[in-house]
């Protein structure tokens, strides 16, 4: 996430932040009000420059409507809606609009209020934060509309702090010392060290506020979802959809417009695409095959957004032949990374390093990357001194394998397009696909020799980098170790100045790309068509979608 | 007959336990397990193997199918490792939406194939004939996907126009019900009655060449009578055995279909359930299974006693 406005060293309030974003949005009205009347085209990315991280197609200001529903569809059920413990973007989808989140992010990934309307930070490990007025909870049994306090707060991150194995995102918080609410509306953080991700992680899609009652009355929050936000739940059928209606309470004024929102599971991506088509859905996320046969049509505008995720293929630097870095660095200058977007992607992808390219302020620039090797567009240089690499390693006659899984066929598509890569430069490789049911053991044991998969939404370049290299971190499956970057990555958590922390997420970058546990491949793009009656939603990462219905108003 | 239904009943117990035991054992020696689906590749080995124990997988799988058939026994079928809720209810909401599509489309099978097996039987090798084995061989090799892909596309490109998705039971919206099933049960018809068509003109063509059809046509019965009366009759047992192995394999799940037409049925129950490795739902939705494909079968084997009076179970 970017935490860009170096939230640690500015005391930022709400009404501020409004204040920098009523700019923004004049700016954005009067560039879309310039940008009126141009045809809608699918921005699809076909080379480094062309894909931005967010090419939308403008829309034009006009007073927001109230009523109708806003329809989207899933392709499987919520596994449940307690969002302290589960991950997938089913659940965000499902509940994103029920709760509140301690602190928002932008469209564009930026750290914005949304519970707590302001924060300080009197020194580097305490933060005070300072809870929105007149927030209630929905009038539902058993919390009938109550008002949210900052003991809520407490309880929540709490919560997600629990020491079971179903709460994965305890990692969040564990630098927290201790966590008071000093009055109904101010939340004390006390940190055991300077922690610089804490703000992205108060802002994770995840780090959700909700009642203790609730979680008390149901035993947990699997099968219930009570919020403070913009819409109620109505109504859940597995297999079916789920509804929302409008929050008639919610604390933004005038908010939410549509009346009701709902989320129809449908597993078959072309019945989906269909639905769109036969005005049953009004936004779809689409691949860029679907963007492109919807091209031309003016019943649809059509965007895309680079996404806080990447495909990544992983070295076991545990044991020969990948715990020579000349092997990973050979296997990484074979990669043509613009030829996998192109071949898997449909061209709507850009070559990752190690943040996705999602993250803008703090993911290596296109420009950048392109110095390195691997990523340059020579290839046939990069072939020939990787030969020499793996010839140096005495591994030119070596099997490698190269373990994926399935049923993702991203990923047995990128497996083939590398397998392609690596044998035109005469590298032999067998590739072994895997149900996911089993490649995750297999990889937690450290079985595979190299193995393809993707990230899932990540929005702090701290779960890119220490999550995933830090020597003690769990989520290590790489099994890289090296303690000159630890210690940088130590220091990337405890630089509260964002300067400062930038340039070490930076050096550590560079470290990384020549140390390669990784082959970082590409960040995805996500194309979403929606209706053309659709207006004031902003296509945004996976995980914030329901949160944009808030300001989605339907043109009937 | 009585006692042939309460042996075939009793065998039925044996059957189902074995099968619930083989899938049980089976789904245990597939790599990867609900606790690591759970938690996920993010997780430690530690929190996965404490998760394992809090679902009570690392106990010996002896123990957990005795516990798991202990509370079958008791009307207890067990909780979704994922969910946390009883599986019973899930599977209580997909099964009408199954019987539905299946009962619809063994309908439209037999209201296709029937006509169309006779025709193409009493009109061998003419214009008629080859038409209907066209339709037919065309069921048979349009893969489900393929057609219930083309449904879908063909309604919303022309029409712009889908059934709504989910399912709306009958009782409460019948318009909309009737919406959700008319073009998944074509699909799935289609595909039964390419079978059952084959299966109807083979058998009737057999039929039509034994001496009691020559001896009726040489009482002077008409054409059609003959047909309708005797051959048609006769030639029904063999399709009746389609039928109902037919019914049986919808019941337990048109996987496609409801896949395209995102029908909340059995089907899509049970491949959620593997891939997920949510062992007691695969449990709950096997036993289902095993039950409705050995009933069927037994309905069959009965009614073959009713249709054909030389058939005897005594």
């Amino acid at each position: 996430m970017s935490e860009s406005g170096n939230v640690w060293t500015h005391r930022i309030s709400r009404r501020r932040w409004l204040g920098g974003t009523a700019v923004v949005g004049l700016g954005a009205v009067s560039a879309a009000l310039i940008g009126c009347g141009k045809k809608s085209e699918a921005p699809v990315a076909s080379d480094n420059k062309a894909a931005a991280p967010a090419a939308l197609t403008p829309q034009a200001a006009a007073k927001p409507k109230n009523g109708g529903e806003i329809r989207i569809a899933v392709d499987g059920d919520p596994v449940s809606y307690d969002p302290h413990i589960e991950a997938s973007y089913r659940t965000q989808w499902a509940i994103g609009g029920v709760y509140n989140r301690v602190l928002g992010l932008t469209t564009d990934l930026k750290i914005t209020p949304e519970l707590a309307a302001s924060w300080e930070t009197p020194d580097p490990t305490t933060v005070v934060l300072k809870m929105q007025q007149g927030v209630k909870f929905h009038n539902v049994a058993p919390v009938n509309g109550r008002a949210l306090t900052a003991e809520d707060v407490v309880w929540s991150i709490n919560r997600i702090t629990t020491n079971k194995p179903e709460f994965q995102r305890r990692y969040m918080f564990d630098q927290i010392d201790k966590i008071t609410a000093t009055d109904a509306n101010t939340v004390t953080i006390k940190l055991k060290q300077p922690f610089a991700p804490l703000f992205g992680y108060l802002a994770n899609p995840f780090t959700i506020v909700a009642p203790k009652e609730a979680a008390e009355a149901k035993g947990d929050l699997r099968t219930v979802a009570i919020g403070s936000g913009p819409f109620v739940f109505k109504s859940g059928q597995k297999g079916v959809s789920y509804k929302w209606d409008k929050n008639p309470g919610y604390w933004e004024k005038e908010m939410p417009y549509a009346d009701s929102y709902t989320l129809n599971v449908v597993p078959d991506a072309a019945t989906r695409l269909s639905s769109l088509r036969a005005k049953q859905l009004d936004i779809e996320v689409v691949t860029i095959d679907q963007a492109n046969s919807l091209k031309g049509d003016n019943n649809f505008t059509i965007d895309s957004v680079a996404q806080g995720n990447s495909f990544t293929i992983r070295y076991n630097t545990t044991r020969a032949p990948f715990n020579d870095v000349r092997v990973r660095k050979a296997f990484d200058m074979v990669m043509d990374r613009k030829q996998i977007a192109q071949l898997v992607f449909g061209g709507a992808a850009l070559p990752a390093g190690p943040i996705s390219p999602g993250l803008t302020a703090w993911a290596m620039s296109q420009d950048e990357l392109a110095k390195n090797a691997g990523y340059r567009a020579d290839k046939a240089a990069d072939i020939a001194e990787a030969k020499k690499l793996l010839e140096a390693a005495g591994q030119t006659s070596t099997q490698f394998e190269y373990v994926y899984y399935i049923p993702d066929i991203v990923h047995e598509q990128v497996a083939q397009v590398a397998q392609q890569q690596l044998e035109k430069a005469g590298f032999k490789v067998k590739l072994t696909k895997m149900e996911y049911a089993a490649w995750i053991p297999f990889t937690l044991e450290k079985k595979f020799m190299m193995t393809g998969t993707g990230s899932g939404f990540r929005d702090n370049p701290d779960e890119y980098l220490y999550a995933l290299f830090h020597s003690t971190s769990s989520r290590n499956d790489t099994g890289y170790k090296n303690p000159e970057i630890d210690k940088l990555l130590e220091l990337s958590r405890s630089q509260l100045k964002d300067e400062e922390r930038k340039a070490t997420v930076a050096d550590l970058q560079k470290r990384l790309m020549n140390e390669v546990p990784n082959s970082w491949i590409i960040g995805q793009t996500l194309n979403e068509a929606r209706a053309s009656n659709v207006k004031g939603y902003v296509p945004t990462y996976t995980h914030n979608r329901p949160r944009q219905f808030v300001r989605t108003w339907l043109d009937k | 007959m009585t006692k042939y239904i309460a042996r075939r009943l009793v065998l039925l117990v044996p059957t189902v336990i074995l099968v619930t035991v083989i899938v049980f054992t089976l789904m245990r020696a597939m790599p990867g397990d609900a606790a690591s689906l759970q938690i996920g590749d993010s997780a430690s080995r530690d929190q996965i193997e404490t998760l394992r124990a809090q679902l009570g997988l690392d106990r010996p799988l002896y123990a957990q199918y005795f516990v798991w058939a202990a509370g079958v026994l008791t009307g207890d079928f067990g909780k979704s490792h994922r969910t946390q809720q009883p599986v019973i209810d899930e599977l209580k909401n997909a099964i009408p939406v199954s019987a539905e599509l299946a009962l619809a489309g063994v309908l439209t099978a037999v209201a296709v194939a029937l006509p169309l097996g006779t025709l193409a039987a009493t009109n061998r090798a003419r214009h008629i004939d080859y038409a209907a084995r066209l339709v037919a061989l065309a069921g048979l090799s349009i893969p489900s996907f393929v057609l219930g892909t083309l449904v879908v596309l063909f309604l919303a490109l022309w029409f712009g126009w889908l059934p709504p998705t989910g399912y709306v039971p009958l009782y409460v919206d019948p318009l909309t019900n009737l919406q959700q099933f008319v073009f998944p049960a074509l699909v799935v018809g289609y595909r039964s009655s390419a079978l059952m068509t084959r299966m109807v003109r083979s058998s009737l063509l057999d039929v039509l060449q034994q001496d009691y059809i020559r001896t009726a046509m040489s009482k002077g019965l008409s054409w059609p009578t003959v047909v309708r009366r005797h051959a048609l009759r006769n030639a029904l047992i063999p399709v009746m055995t389609l039928i109902g192995t037919q019914v049986g394999a919808l019941l337990s799940g048109a996987v496609v279909s409801e896949t395209i037409f995102s029908l909340p049925g059995v089907g899509r129950l049970f491949i959620q359930a593997v891939t997920q490795r949510d062992y007691a739902m695969v449990q709950v939705v096997i036993l289902f299974i095993a039950l409705v494909v050995s009933l069927s079968n037994l309905i069959v084997d009965v009614l073959y006693a009713v249709v054909d009076p030389r058939v005897g179970y005594e």
